[in-house]
């Protein structure tokens, strides 16, 4: 676990901000209040995590600030300009899946914000035990734990918070507007790009946490999704033409979060669902919707002020659905 | 017919698949209904038994829900589902034996997922609500029988 002030969050920060200067280990020390031993091990873990750290005697460390970021805790931490979501980081090479882990955190007392980041999982899931697709190296996998002051009713806003996180996030990184699919998923070109699952673990009367799960297609080459996916997924790097930075990504997502969950707490869902709504692509299209068994055809009418999926039939009758899969046809 | 039969008739139905049987006798008429689709709470407790009465009606006499019996209720409103996945079986059954904190559904509102877990140890003596419906805040999920 990494917070941003643990003692190697705060050498890369301080290597950073000289731009690839050497800065003295004495320096460090005095800035951290830690011993110049202690600075040493810290940069030998460093360098252990993927950091190109030079040491020249007398001169002291230096960071190469064109070598390519690692992808782990300390590189998030230390990137982060938030201050609620990612204030504790957990970064994991591997899971079973980043919810389930987030889960046992928030069981455990993790505090609100902390986020979960694994480079693959083994069990990556979507909703009703579907299979997110998790090779390592490639895509962002992250779980962020969020103690929302609302009642269990009401947790499921957080999934038009999460929507409309990704989609900003995912529209600043490529320079283009993905499209959401009621209620989150997000697609550039019809074809989808980011997943998002919620899940909550609640009294009565009060939600004591909910974990939004997000899995971002970043660097996933199209020969190397599986062909179940391969006609219906898409990947930042496919739709860029050149590599995305997962930890930089990961960054102006938990941004995103951020600032969306605020704007909820302070307004409640009505503007969370205005800007979900110029998102949203089905609104007025042909849409079939399937629900567990039954299947629900007509056109879409937006969603209602809750955001559940309002769909008009052939027979004029709008009925409102609040779980399912929907597909313009 | 009285009681004992009743009762021996009751146990014969609860392995079968049959959930409704109406049985018409010189003394009287007998309803037996169980089911596992019944939304409100009020409307049953696990199998109402019609008592055959003296006159030639039908007296739905279901009996009072005994202190021991817990309601799991639906903690929002959203889809039911008896397992993680379609394919896989479901967290409990009927008449399964529950530990405190167990598994026993999930709620789906709008992609959040919510398992809901037993507060008791006993016994699931009432499934009230199918497999991927819908459900309200509050609706009755299932009966437990607490362990004594």
């Amino acid at each position: 676990m990494q917070t941003k002030d643990a003692a190697e969050v705060r050498i890369i920060r301080l290597l950073r901000a000289e731009g690839g200067q050497a800065v003295s280990g004495s320096a460090i020390s005095a800035s951290l209040g830690i011993s110049r031993a202690a600075v040493w091990k810290h940069i030998e873990r460093l360098r252990l995590m993927g950091y190109d750290i030079d040491a020249q005697p007398r001169k002291g460390y230096s960071l190469d600030p064109d070598h390519s970021r690692p992808f782990n805790n300390v590189e998030i931490a230390a990137s982060l300009k938030t201050s609620l979501v990612g204030r504790a980081v957990y970064y994991y090479p591997a899971l079973a899946s980043t919810n389930a882990t987030a889960f046992e955190l928030g069981r455990a007392n993790a505090p609100d914000g902390t986020v979960v980041i694994a480079d693959s999982q083994t069990g990556g899931k979507g909703r009703l035990g579907r299979r997110w697709e998790s090779p390592p190296g490639v895509n962002l996998y992250t779980s962020i734990i969020l103690r929302p002051p609302v009642a269990p009713v009401l947790a499921h806003h957080l999934t038009f918070v999460a929507a409309v996180s990704v989609a900003g996030a995912v529209a600043a990184f490529i320079g283009r507007r993905p499209a959401v699919k009621w209620p989150n998923d997000v697609l550039i070109d019809s074809r989808k790009v980011a997943g998002i699952l919620l899940e909550m673990d609640s009294e009565p009367d009060r939600v004591n946490f909910v974990v939004i799960g997000i899995g971002v297609n970043a660097n996933l080459k199209a020969k190397a999704m599986p062909s179940a996916i391969r006609d219906i997924a898409t990947s930042l790097s496919m739709i860029t033409g050149h590599g995305v930075d997962r930890a930089a990504l990961a960054c102006a997502l938990y941004s995103e979060l951020e600032k969306w969950y605020k704007i909820y707490l302070d307004g409640g869902l009505a503007p969370v669902l205005e800007a979900w709504r110029g998102w949203f692509a089905s609104e007025g299209k042909q849409v079939r919707v399937a629900a567990f068994g039954r299947t629900i055809d007509g056109v879409c009418a937006g969603v209602d002020v809750d955001g559940a999926l309002l769909v008009r039939t052939q027979a004029g009758k709008v009925e409102r659905v609040v779980s399912g899969d929907v597909e313009t046809v | 017919m009285d009681i004992k039969d009743i009762k021996a008739l009751y146990k014969f139905l609860r392995d079968t698949d049959i959930v409704e049987i109406d049985i018409e006798e010189e003394k009287g008429k007998l309803r037996i209904k169980r089911g596992c689709v019944l939304p409100r709470e009020e409307a049953a407790y696990a199998a109402p038994v019609t008592a055959p009465s003296p006159a030639k009606t039908v007296v739905e006499a279901a009996p009072a829900k005994p202190d021991n019996v817990m309601v799991v209720t639906s903690p929002m409103v959203g889809t039911f589902y008896r397992s993680a996945s379609p394919e896989a079986s479901p967290f409990v059954e009927m008449g399964g034996i529950v530990k405190n904190g167990q598994t026993l559904c999930i709620i789906e509102a709008m992609k959040l997922m919510n398992e809901v877990e037993s507060e008791y140890a006993g016994r699931i003596v009432s499934i009230l609500v199918e497999n991927g419906q819908p459900v309200e805040y509050g609706e009755p999920l299932f009966h437990v029988e607490a362990s004594k």
